[in-house]
């Protein structure tokens, strides 16, 4: 009975990847000018249950039902056709083109084969009032703000009749204002009757804005929580499924000598800061911020990816300069780069010949021949000490899951065996279980005297997993805090620009 | 492996066919050393070319290179006088500079690889015809008894390369086994049998490469020919063929030299009953897949046979053979090399432990075949000495040395591999070397082989078969992605064609036409080959990892 006005349901989806069941027998309601939020850690599904809605995938099992009509959501046009749109967290505007040709990407109006360029402005200057956006559609896409940008998409939406919006994230990249000003436009939207999905990791928005929000944990449905239900700790007690204390449990280490002592140091990306921090033997220390913050692009310096422009580099206690990853590597430094499959692994190529392509030379037979052996126990190694799931070692790390990938570029690291190890994001859209052992894999190590210096935008990593946490804001270290003092709080006072208390 | 298989299997459907068409004249002796020259030369620019597609580039200025290589060298003999050290010297060091300076225009001025090469193409050819005045040079008659020899000598016999091969054979199943015997001292020899089995075929092909120096009568020859298919008399003349005009060193030993071939033919023989056995035992693990690879050869054959005997009869009505019996020859082939491509895989894939038996099966198949040529009666070409060496030292760098496995992964994944301590840049530049290298070795074959060089043609639109045989032997242009075998083997069909269009007359202004239909047939057939085992693949892994997911819960 009370679903009468159900725009959207999705039952019992079911999808898997190789190696990993991305979705198990989800379900998913969505009424009519209801605001829905999708949570769940990275991982859960969220995503790719979007792109089956969008018909950028299909499902293995299940059932879309749009307005009680069962769909196949084959293709990004059928989607489409049944109104439902998705707006990506990584917008997906043609820079080069007009804010109008953008919009009407691939239904041009035209009069006789020709481009109606007349209709085009017209059309496209009357969504962009929609979405409260007052600027010229012949402006060029890429000259907007990402704020900007999110609103043409949303207009682009609107002018494909959506009944059904999906938006991944939205605000990630926005300021406060523009974050605002989406909510507004957005408000708008659900008086005209459009019913949103929104995905989003920060549960202050969520909490503000859903009528409903729906959990998924591990490729599978949790619960949903409706109007007062909707708390920040019924959020994150179902999303975890266990108490933060159980799930992070740092000890702290005794301390050794300094590994790593940076003076002065200015990267490329922000030649006017300069940054200076030590790291010890046996510490893990968490490096925080905003999204642009330059933390990045201060491992990139360390390892030599973009060499510093000056300063001074301490290694052990001897001053060295580091112009390539080469010679990070040969002063004991590894880095776990952010992005897994664009720079931390060879997809094509197999899990032992990933483990072992930066311990490759160091094994060298008279300095030219490959060790095959050494590989191979290398590999065999990695894959027992990391847990790694694979059949084989011969197998094509493309087609493990993200989890197991990581275990793979981590392998490749610590068969170099390195003294100081520099993550950047390490669980980035990995499976708990996996989090959960790179964690306890941390621990390890620092126990062993490495020195681990970890990059995550997660909060509760941060206060969960470092000894010590650097905060960086617009390119400069605005402070560090000792794990007593270390809380959300603390930690985005410093990340938002305010000084150090 | 399974690509080197596919192009492969091209290239003995390309022998086969062609030998059919032509009523036999492609296996005669002229043709076949003429086809090895041809394709050691190119086979050396593919390996070159090669290396820079794997790191996901390209090399056009390979043709001109060729070219201003020819011009260098006609120059510096001739003209200028210089010794042929000095000359040989001139050619390497311009060659692997203009390969240094490709490299670090690509990777230090970050130009693209296409652009750098074609502006390489574009000055190479314009400085050969400007240093030349496009004037067509030689070496005359001076160096036929030199320098010449290193493109038109003929070193030593097939027969040598069969000894070699066999004692090789040999003594790696010997290796085998006495290492089998250290390993698993508990199993004991039952696992021995196939390399006995091997060591002593290969003691038999060994042999028949000797039986070659043995005086033999001429009644005893004639003897044991009777129960072969090895033609002493030929075909077209009714005299006894070839034994003047092949042998005339060893003229005594005149007849021996058709024992290689018999004793062959005769060691060859095996294969049918080895064939048989195989079949039998796939029939009784995968009937169905069996059924239909043996379904497939034998109809094939059966076809090939009757086709190839129409063939004949044409030819010896002294008839055009006509389009309907190429279609009928090539179909029918087709169909009997699509049946023993199955009936290979699937025996490999559903019986592992026969592979052993596959293998030697495959080899005395390969000596039957050699044994219907007269390939044994050839000497070996000097180039083909160049090819082999440049494509052992070419794998091995790129399969067993660190630096291989570098340009693979970089090829794959610059980034990646930077970020993995790789100096990806001087990797980028010794790929380009490597190539200018091989071209200047080709160059300089080329050169002396024609003994005229026309500074505006000499090597024109060579870049583009060295560029087809590496597609064709399975490198990407993507990058990351390429063997050697395979770019040889590709080199060589690209020679088998070209040969055919010649050898049946067919217009040879349609010889670009048809060598482009070809590869693009070849690589279409390749990615849907590739998509499919894709497709496969990703089926059985989600198989396979939700079993290791219940065996190995964390």
């Amino acid at each position: 009975m009370p679903d009468q006005n159900l725009i959207l349901n999705v039952r019992n989806l079911t999808k898997r990847f190789p190696g990993v069941v991305a979705l198990n027998n989800v379900q998913l309601k969505l009424h009519e000018g209801e605001f829905l939020s999708l949570i769940g850690e990275n991982g859960a599904g969220k995503s790719t249950l979007m792109k089956i809605l969008a018909g950028v995938q299909l499902q293995d099992e299940g059932t879309v039902e749009v307005s009680g009509q069962t769909v196949r959501m084959d293709s990004v046009k059928t989607s489409q056709a049944h109104g439902v749109a998705l707006i990506h967290q990584e917008l997906n505007l043609s820079e080069n083109l007009s804010i109008a040709a953008n919009i009407f990407l691939g239904r041009e109006p035209t009069t006789t084969g020709f481009l109606n360029k007349r209709v085009i402005h017209q059309e496209a200057s009357r969504f962009l009032g929609m979405v409260g956006l007052d600027i010229d559609p012949k402006t060029l896409a890429g000259d907007l703000s990402i704020g900007q940008q999110q609103l043409v998409e949303i207009a682009k939406a609107l002018s494909i009749d959506a009944r059904i919006l999906i938006m991944d994230e939205p605000t990630s990249s926005l300021s406060a204002g523009e974050s605002e000003r989406l909510f507004e436009v957005i408000a708008d939207l659900r008086q005209r009757g459009v019913s949103i999905i929104y995905i989003s990791h920060r549960l202050a928005e969520v909490k503000m804005l859903s009528d409903r929000v729906t959990i998924f944990r591990d490729g599978e449905y949790v619960g949903d929580l409706v109007g007062d239900e909707i708390t920040h700790d019924a959020m994150v007690k179902h999303m975890v499924g266990r108490d933060i204390s159980q799930y992070y449990s740092h000890e702290p280490n005794q301390t050794g000598d300094a590994i790593l002592e940076v003076a002065n140091l200015r990267t490329q990306a922000n030649p006017d800061h300069e940054l200076s921090f030590k790291i010890m033997q046996g510490e893990i220390v968490g490096i925080s911020g905003l999204v642009g913050a330059g933390r990045t692009e201060m491992l990139d310096a360390l390892f030599g990816v973009a060499p510093a422009i000056s300063g001074t580099i301490k290694v052990q206690g001897c001053p060295v300069t580091i112009t390539s990853p080469k010679d990070a590597i040969a002063l004991g430094l590894a880095l776990v780069p952010e992005d897994r499959k664009g720079q931390g692994l060879i997809l094509p190529m197999s899990v032992k010949e990933n483990t072992s392509l930066a311990s490759l030379k160091t094994h060298a037979i008279s300095r030219i021949f490959r060790n095959s052996e050494k590989e191979s126990q290398d590999t065999d190694l990695m894959i027992k000490r990391l847990r790694t799931k694979t059949p084989n070692a011969d197998q094509v790390v493309g087609f493990l899951s993200g989890g197991n990938q990581q275990k793979v570029v981590l392998g490749k690291w610590l068969a170099t065996d390195p003294t100081l190890l520099l993550l950047d994001e390490p669980t980035r859209g990995i499976d708990i279980g996996a989090k959960q052992e790179i964690y306890q894999l941390m621990e390890e190590l620092a126990a062993q005297g490495m020195a681990v210096l970890f990059v995550s935008s997660e909060l509760e990593e941060i206060i969960g997993m470092s000894d010590r946490t650097i905060v960086m804001h617009e390119g400069r270290i605005t402070g560090e805090i000792s794990r007593e003092d270390l809380t959300e709080e603390s930690i985005m006072h410093l990340a938002t620009g305010g000084d150090h208390q | 492996m399974n690509k080197i298989m596919g192009i492969l299997m091209l290239l003995v459907f390309a022998c086969i066919a062609t030998n059919i068409l032509s009523g036999g004249n492609f296996v005669i002796p002229f043709n076949l050393q003429n086809l090895m020259v041809r394709t050691s030369m190119f086979g050396i620019i593919g390996i070159g070319v090669a290396f820079v597609i794997i790191t996901g580039g390209i090399d056009l200025s390979i043709g001109s290179m060729i070219g201003l290589i020819g011009c260098l060298m006609t120059l510096s003999l001739m003209k200028w006088e210089f010794s042929i050290a000095t000359t040989l010297l001139i050619v390497l060091v311009v060659s692997v500079g203009l390969g240094v300076l490709h490299g670090v225009l690509i990777t230090k001025a970050h130009l693209q690889p296409f652009v750098v090469t074609l502006c390489g193409l574009l000055i190479y050819r314009g400085a050969a015809r400007w240093i030349t005045d496009d004037a067509t040079g030689g070496f005359g008659q001076d160096y036929n008894e030199s320098l010449r020899l290193l493109a038109t000598g003929r070193p030593f016999s097939t027969s040598a390369v069969l000894i070699v091969l066999g004692i090789a054979a040999a003594l790696y199943c010997i290796g085998r086994i006495s290492k089998a015997a250290t390993d698993h001292e508990q199993t004991g020899g039952n696992t021995n049998g196939k390399w006995i089995f091997g060591i002593v075929i290969s003691v038999g092909v060994a042999l028949s490469g000797t039986s070659r120096f043995y005086n033999f009568s001429e009644q005893t020859v004639l003897n044991l020919a009777n129960y072969t298919s090895v033609e002493i008399y030929n075909k077209f003349d009714s005299e006894k063929l070839d034994i003047k005009t092949l042998d005339e060193s060893h003229p005594e030993k005149r007849p021996s030299q058709f024992m290689p071939e018999i004793s062959l033919n005769y060691l060859g023989y095996l294969a049918l009953p080895l064939a048989i056995a195989l079949a039998i035992f796939f029939l009784q693990v995968d009937r169905k897949t069996a059924g239909l690879a043996i379904l497939l050869l034998v109809s094939g054959a059966a076809a090939t046979y009757f086709s190839s005997n129409q063939v004949q009869k044409l030819f010896a009505n002294r008839q055009d053979i006509g389009m309907a019996s190429i279609l009928k020859v090539t179909l029918s082939l087709g169909v009997f090399i699509l049946g023993l491509d199955r009936f290979l895989k699937g025996v490999y894939k559903a019986l592992p432990e026969r592979r052993g038996l596959l293998v030697i099966t495959c080899v005395l198949a390969m000596c039957w075949l050699v044994s219907q040529t007269p390939i044994c009666r050839v000497l070996v070409p000097a180039p083909m000495i160049f090819l082999t060496v440049i494509a052992i030292a070419a794998a091995i760098f790129l399969n067993q040395t660190i630096y291989g496995r570098y340009l693979l992964a970089l090829g794959n994944n610059e980034t990646a591999a930077r970020l993995s301590g790789i100096n990806t840049d001087r990797m980028i530049i010794l790929a380009y070397v490597i190539c200018a290298f091989c071209t200047a070795i080709s160059g300089i074959l080329f050169a002396l082989d024609g003994n005229s060089i026309q500074p505006a043609g000499h090597g024109n639109f060579y870049e583009l078969y060295a560029i087809a045989a590496a597609v064709l032997g399975g490198c990407s242009l993507r990058g990351g992605e390429g063997s050697i075998a395979g770019v040889v083997i590709g080199a060589a069909v690209m020679r088998v064609l070209y040969n055919s269009i010649t050898l049946l007359k067919i217009p040879t202004t349609l010889e670009f036409a048809i060598i482009g239909v070809v590869i693009m047939i070849g690589v279409l057939a390749d990615e849907a080959v590739k998509k499919l085992n894709h497709k496969k693949r990703q089926q059985e892994e989600v198989l396979r990892v939700s079993l290791v997911d219940e065996t190995n819960p964390d």
